[in-house]
């Protein structure tokens, strides 16, 4: 498809009707570009071709499109009625179609209203030029399959507005759209599928225009059929939305589990902290047993240890005494007691009271034992020795429970502190386990919806071969007749068909994912310069993938240039593979549905390095039919050089005033 | 056995003793703190009298006559060992010797008024086991204020107990005199202050 030009009428700064851009048509030289600056209208010169094709604007103020000078202009009344209108004409499988959309605006009390509805006219003129055709609202779907909407995001990117929709809608029906696909789901709906019955397919007016001699039980088995028929169509439509169920339930859960995934820190927060409980519990109560233990220790023979000091001493005392213990040999106390007793000594000496002798005795029986001085203080030393080195552990014992009972009470302490801190991070946050219970809740839910999805598939399955025995016994019985046979034959040929063009959609089917991948990565490879490759899902969703883990690293910032890079990629292996499957069916002389689209791209310069900028703009034009590029003089510069062969008209935004710009062609 | 009779600790001391000894104490039994005491008394030259003030009621501690004797030895052995340094200090190295060890064996000998011989303690030995009944008190004062005195709760006399321990060790060195000792745990140290 060739966009041959656009006109404006009073769509934002685009005062009165503009003279008609016309896009350049040239295979080879296939640039259109458009130099503007800031504010100038280049996003809203985009935006028009949104309006036109889909009556939607991405602007703030979506309603507000009328041109301001415009607006002034009917409220005070100089005017009474004003209208914006984009007209677009293209070139389409040879055909020159022309796509009008119109709003009219008034003046209501004291503001501007829109006045009806928009108005979208679209013809088609005939090759020769001669003859043209209304098309709209006669088929309200041309506009969507020669431009499907789900792909204007790329074909009309806008970077500075884009957000992210690679990774969000479904494109599959678009990009089956555009690769070609729907023909041949269009061809089955006509044949239907295989054993239609259905009045609206080719296969079902034959069924039903076999002719029966017995025709009460001809029409018992129609209605047997009619009734296998509804009630497969009612699994069916039930199917769609168990589908629709699934789908909703599963974006429902993965949004809640990266919440959730977002939370995880939360939750490895929350387990520390139970588990920071469970540790100053274990260590209160290790503590209090520390606790008894202190006086254990401290009552465990205190005095060995305190009478450490004094030892040394007692022994340095009694080592300067003089104690002579001068005793008789193996003579003891009572033998002296026994001599005092008897009144004379062992020689004859008479023993009185008080007498020197007795005195002499009682000195004696001092030194002797039990008495004796010297095994006492013998004795004395042994008590005080053992004493001193039974004390030697007291110390470290007493010494131990304290420093554990320290070291419990920093631990508890910290454990504490640590609680604390979690504690006031965890605020606000105690609603992840309730999220965990949804994300159950739903995963089960798609779960049931899953298995009656299965269980549907069954009965259709069931039905399907009820339907085909009830068919067998229809056609059984119809009459022999050559229309029948004539039919059956018909019947036997168009199951075939509706079979063989089945099994094609959906091997191209598969195929195209993979074409595409293969595709796009190879202008991935062109225009990005590091070691990235991207996926294709099966919703044709692009992801940006890391091909080892060195470059995880850099993975993480996925930054706006690099996204552009992939959405151009995508661009040019969509656009590629259209162009080769469009080659490819005329070489089979087949009738190609394919057709390649204009990239119309607002700032695609803006976020990327020059190597990007270099790349891009080296791929695009070779990819792309027709290129028209809206940019900024400063961003263009450098994409100049490298493709100024290929451009073929080049126009400015001259803006006269702020609500008034003028387009103007110019030099090349 | 010195010490043949209970002994009783009176007036303010019987409340310091309450404060460190017995069960959920610091020390389990009154006995414990008899052990060590006298000798913590010596060390810092503490000799208290009992006092008894107006505002303390007269609560006193004893220790039993069973635990005496069960540790009578052990007594005789802190006895000897206090009255031995006591009097080497005041006197000299005979006269500790003799209190120490002589005079715990002597015993007057009276009659009682039906005539019986009567074996007593000395009128010396008694003096000196109230000597050593005042380390006592002192050793109970100086506990009572490095423990007690500075905290309020279980978990300050721990700490307190740990420290004067701790103190206590790093002077219990060969190399030390009694003196260097004694100045060293005394309350006038600024280190253990």
């Amino acid at each position: 498809m060739i966009i041959n030009s656009i006109q404006l009428k009073n769509f934002r700064q685009f005062k009165d009707e503009q003279p008609a851009v016309e896009f350049s048509t040239s295979k080879n030289e296939n640039v259109t570009v458009l130099l503007g600056d800031n504010t100038s209208g280049k996003t809203t010169f985009l935006q028009s071709f949104l309006w036109c094709l889909y009556g939607r604007a991405n602007f703030k103020t979506a309603r507000d499109l009328l041109n301001k000078e415009v607006e002034l202009d009917l409220l005070q009344g100089k005017i009474k009625i004003a209208d914006i209108k984009v007209k677009i004409e293209l070139t389409h499988l040879d055909m020159k179609y022309t796509i009008e959309r119109t709003q009219l605006y008034s003046k209501s009390g004291s503001s501007v209203q829109e006045v009806g509805t928009q108005k979208l006219i679209v013809t088609k003129k005939e090759e020769d030029g001669t003859t043209t055709h209304l098309i709209y609202p006669d088929d309200e779907n041309m506009i969507k399959s020669i431009f499907p909407e789900e792909l204007s995001t790329y074909f009309l990117y806008d970077t500075e507005r884009f957000i992210n929709i690679t990774e969000d809608k479904d494109l599959a029906s678009a990009v089956k759209g555009l690769l070609g696909l729907t023909l041949y789901e269009k061809a089955i709906e006509h044949i239907g599928k295989e054993n239609s019955t259905n009045r609206k397919t080719a296969l079902g007016i034959l069924y039903h225009s076999l002719e029966h001699e017995d025709l009460e039980n001809a029409q018992k088995h129609q209605m047997e059929l009619a009734k296998i028929e509804e009630e497969i169509q009612e699994i069916v439509e039930e199917q769609v939305e168990v589908e629709k169920n699934i789908q909703h339930l599963h974006q429902q859960s993965q949004e809640m589990r990266e919440k959730l995934q977002d939370y995880a820190e939360a939750r490895g927060k929350e387990n520390q902290r139970i588990r920071e409980e469970q540790l100053v519990k274990g260590n209160r109560e290790s503590l209090e047993q520390k606790k008894l233990e202190m006086p254990r220790k401290l009552s465990a023979r205190p005095e060995n240890f305190f009478i450490k000091p004094l030892v040394q001493k007692a022994f340095s005392i009694l080592k300067s005494a003089r104690v002579e213990d001068v005793g008789i040999k193996d003579m003891n106390a009572n033998s002296i007691n026994h001599i005092i007793e008897r009144g004379h000594c062992v020689c004859g000496t008479p023993v009185e009271k008080e007498s020197p002798e007795y005195h002499a005795l009682i000195r004696e029986r001092e030194y002797l034992p039990p008495q004796s001085i010297g095994s006492m203080i013998q004795q004395f030393q042994e008590r005080l020795e053992s004493m001193s080195q039974n004390g030697n552990d007291y110390v470290d014992d007493v010494k131990g429970v304290h420093k554990d009972i320290l070291k419990l009470n920093n631990e508890i302490e910290q454990s504490e502190e640590r609680i604390k801190s979690l504690r006031e991070d965890l605020k606000g946050i105690d609603s992840v386990a309730a999220l965990e219970n949804k994300v159950q809740e739903l995963e089960n839910k798609e779960r049931q919806q899953r298995d009656k999805k299965i269980r549907n598939e069954e009965r259709i399955k069931n039905l399907n071969s009820d339907k085909t025995a009830v068919l067998n016994k229809y056609q059984k019985s119809s009459a022999n007749t050559e229309k029948n046979t004539m039919i059956q034959d018909k019947i036997m040929y168009l199951n075939a068909v509706s079979n063989w063009f089945g099994e094609s959609y959906e091997r191209q089917s598969g195929q195209l994912r993979q074409e595409l991948e293969e595709s796009v990565n190879n202008y991935f490879q062109e225009i990005y310069h590091g070691d990235r490759r991207v996926e294709i899902d099966d919703k044709y969703r692009v992801h940006l993938k890391v091909i080892d883990e060195v470059s995880q690293a850099q993975e993480i910032d996925g930054s706006q240039g690099l996204e552009t890079v992939k959405n151009f990629a995508f661009l040019a292996g969509l656009a590629d593979l259209a162009e080769k499957k469009k080659i490819k069916d005329q070489k089979n002389n087949e009738l190609s549905a394919v057709e390649s689209l204009p990239m119309i791209l607002d700032a695609p310069f803006s976020n990327t390095d020059e190597k990007h900028v270099s790349n891009i703009s080296r791929v695009l034009p070779n990819v792309s039919e027709q290129l028209i590029l809206i940019v900024m003089q400063k961003d263009f510069t450098h994409a100049e050089t490298v493709m100024k062969d290929r451009i073929g008209k080049k126009y400015m935004f001259k803006k006269q005033t702020e609500t008034h710009t003028l387009i103007e062609e110019v030099d090349l | 056995m010195i010490f043949d009779k209970l002994v009783r600790i009176h007036g303010e001391h019987a409340h310091r003793v309450e404060s460190l000894a017995g069960p959920g104490k610091l020390f389990n039994r009154n006995i414990d703190l008899f052990f060590i005491a006298p000798l913590i008394g010596y060390l810092l030259g503490k000799k208290e009298d009992v006092v008894i003030t107006e505002n303390v009621d007269r609560l006193n501690k004893a220790i039993s006559l069973e635990q005496l004797s069960a540790n009578s030895q052990l007594l005789d052995t802190l006895f000897q060992i206090i009255i031995l340094l006591h009097y080497e200090k005041q006197e000299n190295v005979d006269v500790a010797i003799d209190r120490a060890f002589r005079e715990p064996a002597r015993m007057d000998e009276t009659y009682d008024e039906n005539g019986l011989k009567v074996f007593s303690k000395t009128e010396e030995h008694l003096e000196d086991i109230e000597i050593f009944m005042s380390y006592v008190r002192g050793g109970i004062t100086h506990l009572y204020e490095e423990i007690i005195k500075n905290g309020s709760n279980m978990d300050d006399y721990i700490r307190n107990a740990a420290i004067f321990v701790e103190q206590y060790s790093a002077y219990c060195t060969e190399d030390m005199s009694l003196s260097q000792i004694q100045h060293a745990i005394s309350n006038d140290n600024p280190m253990i202050q």
